[in-house]
């Protein structure tokens, strides 16, 4: 089954700044396709997404070694999927995963960290109502 | 060649042989002797060893002038009678012992005032000697006190720099505090640079452990008939296979592709993506180890809390050990310099207290010395024995002089009998006198006194006055020995001879008489005829003119 993940496609963002200070400055992930599966996790979650054009290169997404990131990212594509072409689901995708960024961004500046255990709480609190909204779920 | 005199003395018989050993030579040469001449004594015929100690006792050579008379040498007695007369009379009216006694008393003072000088000496040295020692132990005792002092400066330095040394030992040990605390801060450090990291790299799980409540939701889901029917469908349509393993017709895919749209097929991939990351991924366990690592991290930023306050007050304990003016080296030089100073005064304190107690001992010596000195032991013994010498000295001087006035009399009585019975005129005279200078006189009845020189013009009659006072002096010593006399007569008239002749008999128990035959003719002889027992004629050996013999004339034993 032929799936996003296995495709050249080059994941992009419109917030460099942020993941060059979170990944390589505050050294919250490994890296930052660690923190574009977060955030677009998160994105998904709360149903939010950048207005920013992404530009900035992260990587080609089939030269992720982590079966787990692309797989979430298969997911994520599919959730998005609701009919219209690919290009404009993966933009979706792009701008969800920064609108995500950009949140865990805000968390970790106003709490000073990312606390992972509230992140989940909430999660937990959010999916069930969020779930409905989703595609092919 | 031996001359041998033979006598008796308390009933035995003694032979004297003097003899010396000589060259022979050419005759009119002179014999030269060879070596000194030799005494030997024989009692009863046995040569006894005596020697001429036992000779010299027996008849000392000052009282043996009485025992000879010598008629050439007899005039001196009168002509020079204070000088050859004193030293006889004295002994034999016993004042030459005394006088010897009086001489050895002077000697001997002679000596304790030597002694005494040097005892004062020694006694006047012992107080330099003491005047000294005490100068010294006054300088030791001096150099000891120094000695004191310095030590105690030197363990008081001493004392000091090593408090100083053992406070740096102490920040010593808070450096080596501080450095393990710091290592343990930096392997903490470490510890969670490395936690930070590795939560770093379970933070990428960020997005499953947030898809986790959704993968839950949606596997707790009832699949529906028609659900199943389309993942089945699209199972096979993937496998190209039944359920049963048979490879499909293509027929049978047409229907089946013909029940499945791109949503069930979307729906689909959604399932197997949700089933792969549920099958795949243990989020459960990752989220554990996430959620240990954070733990982790907490504790190790505590205990790296902990560690720093620790540091903290370590650094506090630093700061009040540290001592900004204190010098390590300084203080080590300062300590060996005092150590080394105490050590060698310790030393000099030793050999110092050794020198004052052998000072002391000196001293102490000295004192004893001193004290006995001046409560008389040998200075005072010295001082006594001089009183007492000085005493004796004018005792025997008091003796001798009461001795001579008591017996001179005594003396001057036989010699003036003597005198009297040899004199052709004992009416003329009353006696003989002799002075205290020791000069003779002689006394006449008229009272009248002469020296025995100026008396009367007649040789002979000075020959009288000496005769008589030997004679006088021979009788008036203790001694018991015979008397030699030698050509007496030659110079006096018939009557002095005869008187003198007859005084032979009772001048001692034996009697030597050595005459030329002019001077004794047979008339003479036959006077003591009686008394006479041998008489000998000494010979010309013929042809040997050098050569005389003593050959028995007569015997009357």
């Amino acid at each position: 089954m032929v799936t996003v993940s296995h495709e050249p496609w080059m994941i992009q963002t419109a917030i460099p700044h942020i993941y060059e200070d979170l990944v390589d400055v505050k050294k919250l992930f490994h890296t930052q396709y660690n923190l574009f599966v977060a955030g677009l996790v998160y994105g998904l979650l709360l149903d939010i997404r950048s207005d920013g054009k992404p530009h900035a290169d992260i990587v080609r997404i089939n030269s992720i070694s982590s079966d787990t990131v692309k797989n979430i990212i298969d997911m994520a594509y599919l959730m998005l999927d609701n009919g219209r072409n690919d290009r404009d689901i993966k933009a979706q995708l792009l701008r969800v995963a920064d609108g995500g960024v950009t949140a865990l961004n805000s968390i970790y500046y106003k709490t000073g960290d990312l606390d992972v255990k509230r992140l989940v709480a909430e999660a937990e609190r959010v999916w069930p109502t969020r779930i409905g909204q989703l595609h092919n779920v | 060649m031996y001359v041998e005199i033979i006598f008796e003395h308390n009933e035995h018989e003694y032979r004297l042989r003097r003899s010396v050993e000589f060259r022979r030579t050419n005759i009119g040469d002179e014999i030269p002797i060879v070596g000194d001449p030799h005494l030997e004594i024989f009692k009863d015929g046995h040569d006894v060893g005596l020697r001429q100690e036992w000779l010299d006792h027996l008849l000392p050579m000052d009282v043996s002038q009485f025992f000879i008379f010598d008629g050439e040498q007899i005039q001196s007695y009168i002509n020079k009678a204070a000088t050859s007369l004193k030293e006889p009379i004295e002994i034999v009216l016993g004042i030459k012992e005394l006088l010897n006694a009086q001489e050895d008393v002077r000697e001997i003072i002679s000596e304790l005032d030597d002694e005494r000088l040097d005892a004062k000496a020694v006694q006047s040295n012992n107080q330099t000697k003491l005047a000294k020692i005490k100068k010294d132990l006054s300088i030791q005792n001096t150099k000891l006190n120094s000695l004191n002092s310095a030590i105690k400066q030197a363990k008081h330095i001493e004392k000091k720099f090593t408090a100083e040394l053992n406070g740096h030992d102490e920040l010593k040990k808070l450096n080596e505090r501080m450095k393990s605390i710091e290592d343990e801060i930096r392997n903490l450090e470490a510890d969670e640079k490395n936690c930070i990291k590795n939560i770093a790299e379970q933070r990428g799980n960020l997005g499953l452990f947030l898809l986790k409540p959704l993968l839950q939701l949606v596997s707790k889901a009832k699949i529906s008939t028609e659900e199943w029917e389309m993942v089945a469908a699209h199972n096979i349509l993937e496998k190209q296979r039944c359920v049963c393993g048979r490879p499909l017709d293509t027929e049978i895919i047409e229907v089946i592709s013909a029940k499945t749209s791109e949503k069930t097929h979307a729906q689909y991939k959604m399932h197997k993506a949700i089933s792969k990351i549920t099958t795949e991924h243990d989020i459960d366990s990752r989220m554990a180890e996430f959620i240990s690592e954070l733990q982790k991290l907490s504790e190790n930023h505590n205990e790296t809390n902990k560690m720093r306050d620790k540091m903290l007050d370590t650094q506090r304990e630093i700061d009040a050990a540290i001592d900004n003016e204190f010098n390590f080296d300084y203080a080590v030089t300062k300590l060996r310099e005092a150590q080394g100073d105490a050590k060698k005064w310790e030393e000099d304190k030793r050999n110092c207290i050794h020198r004052i107690d052998k000072i002391k001992k000196r001293k102490e010596n000295l004192d004893g010395e001193i004290i006995l000195d001046t409560y008389g032991t040998r200075l005072a013994s010295i001082e006594r024995r001089l009183v007492i010498a000085r005493k004796l000295e004018k005792a025997i001087e008091m003796v001798t002089s009461d001795f001579y006035k008591k017996r001179k009399p005594a003396l001057e009585k036989m010699i003036s009998d003597v005198f009297i019975r040899l004199t052709n005129n004992p009416q003329l005279y009353y006696k003989i006198e002799i002075k205290d200078d020791f000069s003779v006189r002689i006394i006449k009845n008229d009272g009248r006194a002469f020296l025995t020189t100026r008396y009367s013009p007649s040789a002979g009659a000075s020959q009288i006055v000496a005769t008589a006072i030997i004679s006088g002096l021979s009788n008036f010593a203790t001694r018991d020995a015979p008397i030699v006399i030698d050509t007496p007569l030659g110079r006096l008239d018939p009557i002095h001879k005869e008187n003198v002749i007859r005084h032979y008999s009772q001048m001692g128990r034996q009697i030597i008489v050595l005459y030329q035959p002019s001077e004794m003719v047979d008339q003479d002889i036959q006077v003591i005829n009686n008394n006479i027992a041998s008489e000998w004629v000494i010979e010309s050996v013929p042809d040997q003119p050098g050569i005389s013999r003593v050959v028995l004339a007569r015997s009357n034993l």
